[in-house]
């Protein structure tokens, strides 16, 4: 009888997968990284996997003294954390990582990146109501600004693909460990100093995933928004204010010199993308709206709208513009992450095949944004009105409570701040 | 007081050592027929990915149990702790075994 359940019955508690990271764990791993990081110390990371295929990551600082080495055995997670030579087991690295960090990291990261739906609808409907009011203060503003002049803002917003923010985060960026003197596994506490950890150099400007404030989305779209200053790679470089206005004037993919990494949970998640946005939904039905907040003028290139890595048949995109969108093309592409290898939190990801998605959101036939698509649900993206039903624009429980006229799309906040889990 | 910037030049250096190093580890083992698994069972180790990293030029197998490691891949402990020197730290070994070829550069013009 057991012999007979043994073979039919599938055990209820998942399993991490066999194998290496999945784009998720690297993306919790870059996390850890960042936040070691941000104390300021240097750190190196490098990836492997055994020859039972299972993963490991290693991280060190600077000086070679191993700090961590985190592998999935078996399923379950086991940290090695060489300040104090303690080994651990955790059922997954958020387990894993609420012993590293503490029960806060946790509580900080959901500040940062999810709000609950509520909250969310709430916050998102008291910052379009702000915009609408800026919109109707704003009389010297054109009518129409999704000409020459949107394009003329738009140009200060590096897009995604811009080779001098990826040169530059490149630069920036760790690089893979190098002369790494082992921890001394099951041979007493390494040799970790406090030296060690601190008086680091400090990277100019790095990506940080997880520096996606709440309060930064909030001052954002509260119309108090100029680009913000605490990142070294916006001085100068984000958008220009309106002439003539109060500067408020915020135009989408404000983070230049950034990549937001957002990932969904296990349920169903509503994803904002825009130009600095690498998303995972992860399982369940997932929306990944499309910011949209750019209108190409003729014979400028669609403006990027980010990346999706792991779009499904249950997921789908929501388009500003509802069912005026329609997909333009849909082309195969090597690598949706081409040019995005050495950023932090992308490091070691695979080469990732999928299809550049190009999309008109307002009808008049010229593809306005593009979006870089992976995973199983691709072969459902086909030319057509975005009401397909892999791609269907969704106008029910619309994230926004006034259809935006292309006009105003130019003030939707900043992508990848707020992702709705 | 500031931390002396880390040479490019000797950290490539010694990275490619580390991996040269890992690879006859690896050839070690497999030499033994035991898997990553079954040697760090064998050594002790409290997770079997320890082997994994030093095999892919990660860190390096501790000075301490070097020994164990030799008796483990059935090697003489003064022979595998001298392959290891030089790999690991190969002006230490120059200065205590007099010139001797970089293992790399020998492998690879085998």
């Amino acid at each position: 009888m057991s012999a007979l359940l043994g073979d039919n019955v599938v055990p209820l508690r998942s399993r991490a997968p066999a194998g290496d990271w999945t784009p998720s764990e690297r993306a919790r791993l870059s996390e850890l990284i960042d936040r070691l990081s941000a104390q300021g110390a240097h750190v190196d990371v490098a990836y492997g996997v055994s020859d039972a295929n299972d993963p490991w990551c290693v991280i060190s600082d600077d000086a070679g003294n191993i700090l961590f080495h985190i592998a999935r055995i078996a399923g379950r997670v086991v940290v090695h954390d060489t300040s104090d030579d303690a080994v651990r087991s955790e059922d997954s690295l958020w387990g894993a990582f609420d012993h590293l960090l503490g029960s806060s990291w946790r509580a900080g990261r959901e500040v940062d990146n999810v709000i609950p739906l509520s909250q969310a609808q709430s916050l998102l409907a008291l910052a379009v109501a702000v915009m609408f009011t800026t919109d109707l203060k704003a009389q010297h503003l054109p009518a129409d600004i999704t000409g020459s002049e949107a394009a003329k803002h738009d140009d200060t917003a590096p897009s995604v693909t811009d080779p001098s923010i990826v040169t530059d985060l490149a630069a920036a960026g760790r690089h893979v460990a190098g002369g790494v003197d082992a921890a001394p596994e099951g041979h007493g506490p390494a040799s970790v100093t406090a030296d060690s950890r601190d008086g680091l150099p400090t990277k100019a400007a790095r990506l940080d995933p997880t520096d996606q404030s709440l309060a930064r989305t909030t001052s954002n779209a509260a119309g108090t928004a100029a680009p913000s200053s605490a990142h070294p790679a916006s001085a100068g470089a984000g958008p220009a204010p309106h002439a003539g206005d109060t500067g408020e004037k915020l135009l989408a993919g404000g983070s230049p010199g950034k990549v937001d990494v957002i990932e969904g949970g296990p349920g169903d998640d509503r994803i904002f993308l825009g130009d600095h946005v690498v998303a995972v939904g992860g399982a369940g039905h997932n929306t990944f709206v499309v910011a949209g907040a750019k209108v190409a003028v003729a014979g400028a290139p669609p403006e990027s709208d980010g990346v999706v890595l792991d779009f499904t048949n249950l997921d789908h995109f929501e388009f500003p513009t509802g069912s005026n969108a329609t997909i333009v093309s849909v082309t195969p592409t090597t690598d949706v992450l081409a040019g995005l290898h050495d950023l932090a939190g992308l490091q070691g990801l695979a080469t990732t095949p999928g299809v550049q998605m190009t999309v008109d959101l307002n009808g008049d036939g010229r593809a306005d944004i593009v979006v870089l698509v992976a995973g199983p649900g691709v072969a459902g993206l086909t030319p057509g009105p975005a009401a397909h039903p892999a791609a269907a624009a969704s106008t029910e429980s619309h994230a926004w409570p006034l259809e935006p006229e292309l006009s105003s799309l130019s003030h939707l906040p900043p992508p990848g701040q707020i992702l709705l889990g | 007081m500031p931390r002396p910037a880390v040479d490019p030049v000797r950290a490539a250096a010694t990275q490619r050592l580390r991996r040269a190093a890992g690879r006859w580890l690896k050839a070690a083992r497999e030499a033994r027929g035991l898997t990553q698994a079954e040697l760090a069972a064998i050594l002790g180790l409290r997770y079997y990915t320890f082997v994994s990293q030093v095999e892919s030029g990660v860190g390096r197998v501790p000075i301490e149990s070097q020994g164990d490691w030799a008796a483990a891949l059935g090697l003489d402990a003064a022979d595998f702790a001298g392959t290891l020197l030089r790999y690991y730290e190969p002006e230490l070994h120059r200065l205590l075994f007099g010139e001797t070829p970089d293992p790399v550069e020998s492998k690879a013009s085998a």
